[in-house]
């Protein structure tokens, strides 16, 4: 077997590592930051100001979210282009929730990359950090609101299936039975994820 | 009762030539199957609109669900023509041979890729030579048993068929040889090659190109716990892999 096709194998363990750690961890991160929101502007903005300047963050940000994502990204639309939808003629949960990982990532491509380039790289061109209302201003059009929820969705989505692919992967749930117990707690968690991201857009509407 | 049975099949007169629809009507029958219902147009092969064309081509062997070769989609789904019956279908039954491998006629495919993925992995177990062994390892009745259903894919190609990820774009290879790395790994001496089992399903197009969507499970003639056998190999291949890594 060629050295290349060695390799793959490890690409695509780092792929799954990477969509718990550090991204999905980030996604929770991300989050519990911005429920800064929910105490109101100034309490939002002093936490933007407070972890903008502090030198590491910019660091953090390539290498600990921007290069990760980029990499799972990459090989997610790789992987996206090798693989077809047939739930047609076979309506399975799974297979649903195969379609959905696939749909949803693409979806939180689009998504990321218009959030990180509006609410990051925008201001930062101008030299100064997001505000509060510069958000308000991103989700003024009708269309950014359903743009914003849609892409919460799939990221929490994307996440919760994501943990319960990554445990089969891993071979750590191997049962059916212990399949089923992360499936319907990962449903759980997609709620609570799903929720706790629509409130704090709806703190900032 | 009625009288006739509604037959519409998806044919091709060569591995190049375009694919075509052509109904038949067959004499209805108790307890009839798809393989009798091929059989009567083999009889007598003339369509709906009452001409003479060529025979159906299909495969059948054992005529009993253990051999696979009647393998096709009836009605939308793949399985075995052998032990369709037609009273359990709606009408007319569409048949079309399957999509994932190449059609030398009508519905009959050529799986050959199986054989050549059975041949990677080494479906088998290596033995020394011809002379007596004497009698070989006893076996934990549980792993026995796992075994067992493992031992009875007969390579049919439904696992392949259904799933998403097995098409002519991506390389996976198919969830059927993940069971047979499984129950050969799990023989007292098939075991002894188990890390180039493992290496043989670490490239491309293997193990780690299982998306999950678990039609295989579903589409198993045998009701092989496929998807088992997968996530089993996904830990004992992190291993080979850390293996690798670092002691080789
Ligand atoms: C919100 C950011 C993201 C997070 C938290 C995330 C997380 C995850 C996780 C945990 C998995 C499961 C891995 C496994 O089953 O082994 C996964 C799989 C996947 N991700 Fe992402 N991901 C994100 C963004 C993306 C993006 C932007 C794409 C690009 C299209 C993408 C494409 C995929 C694909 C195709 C899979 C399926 C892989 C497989 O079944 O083996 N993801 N992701
Ligand atoms: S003829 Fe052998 S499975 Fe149908």
């Amino acid at each position: 077997m060629a050295g290349g096709d060695h390799n793959y194998f490890y690409l695509r363990r780092l792929h799954s590592l990477l969509g718990i750690f550090p991204i999905g961890i980030f996604l929770f991160e991300h989050f519990f930051s911005n429920s800064f929101a929910f105490q109101g502007p100034e309490r939002f903005n002093t936490l933007v100001e407070t972890f903008q300047t502090i030198w590491i963050t910019p660091i953090l940000e390539v290498a600990m979210i921007g290069l990760p994502i980029l990499f799972h990204a990459v090989l997610g639309l790789i992987i996206v282009y090798t693989s077809t939808t047939n739930f047609v003629p076979y309506s399975y949960y799974r297979n649903w929730m195969y379609f959905f990982q696939r749909a949803t990532g693409l979806f939180a491509l689009a998504f990321i990359f218009l959030h990180v380039y509006s609410a990051r790289i925008a201001p930062l061109l101008e030299g100064r950090h997001v505000t509060f209302l510069d958000m308000q201003k991103i989700f003024h059009p009708a269309w950014a609101k359903w743009f914003y929820v849609i892409g919460i969705l799939s990221a929490a989505y994307h996440l919760t299936n994501g943990i319960c692919t990554t445990l089969m992967t891993w071979g750590i749930t191997v049962s059916p039975r212990s399949q089923r117990i992360t499936a319907v707690a990962s449903w759980a968690m997609f709620l609570g994820l799903g929720a706790w991201g629509l409130l704090i857009l709806r703190a900032f509407l | 009762m009625k009288a006739s049975v509604r037959l519409k099949v998806r044919r091709q007169d060569n591995p190049k030539s375009t694919p075509y629809w052509e109904s038949f009507e067959i004499p209805y029958r108790q307890h009839l199957n798809v393989i009798n219902l091929l059989m009567a147009i083999q009889e007598n092969p003339v369509n709906e609109h009452g001409q003479k064309v060529a025979p159906v081509v299909w495969e059948c062997s054992c005529l009993e669900e253990v051999c696979g070769s009647c393998t096709m989609i009836i009605n939308g789904k793949v399985r075995q023509s052998c032990s369709a019956l037609v009273d359990q279908f709606e009408q007319p039954i569409v048949l079309e041979p399957m999509s994932k491998f190449p059609v030398v006629r009508d519905l009959r495919v050529d799986r050959r890729a199986m054989f050549e993925t059975l041949k990677k992995i080494q479906g088998w177990v290596n033995i020394d030579g011809y002379f007596n062994l004497g009698p070989g390892p006893v076996l934990d009745e549980k792993i026995r048993m796992k075994c067992y259903e493992y031992s009875r894919c007969m390579t049919c190609g439904c696992c392949c068929e259904a799933c998403p990820q097995f098409n002519s774009r991506s390389p996976f290879i198919g969830a059927f040889a993940f069971g047979q790395v499984h129950l050969f790994n799990s023989h007292p001496v098939g075991k002894f090659d188990e890390a180039r089992r493992l290496d043989s399903i670490m490239g491309m197009g293997g193990l780690a190109d299982c998306g999950n969507a678990q039609n295989c499970l579903r589409a198993c003639p045998k009701n092989i716990p496929l998807p088992d056998a997968i996530a089993e190999l996904g830990w004992t291949t992190t291993k080979r892999a850390v293996t690798r890594f670092f002691k080789e």
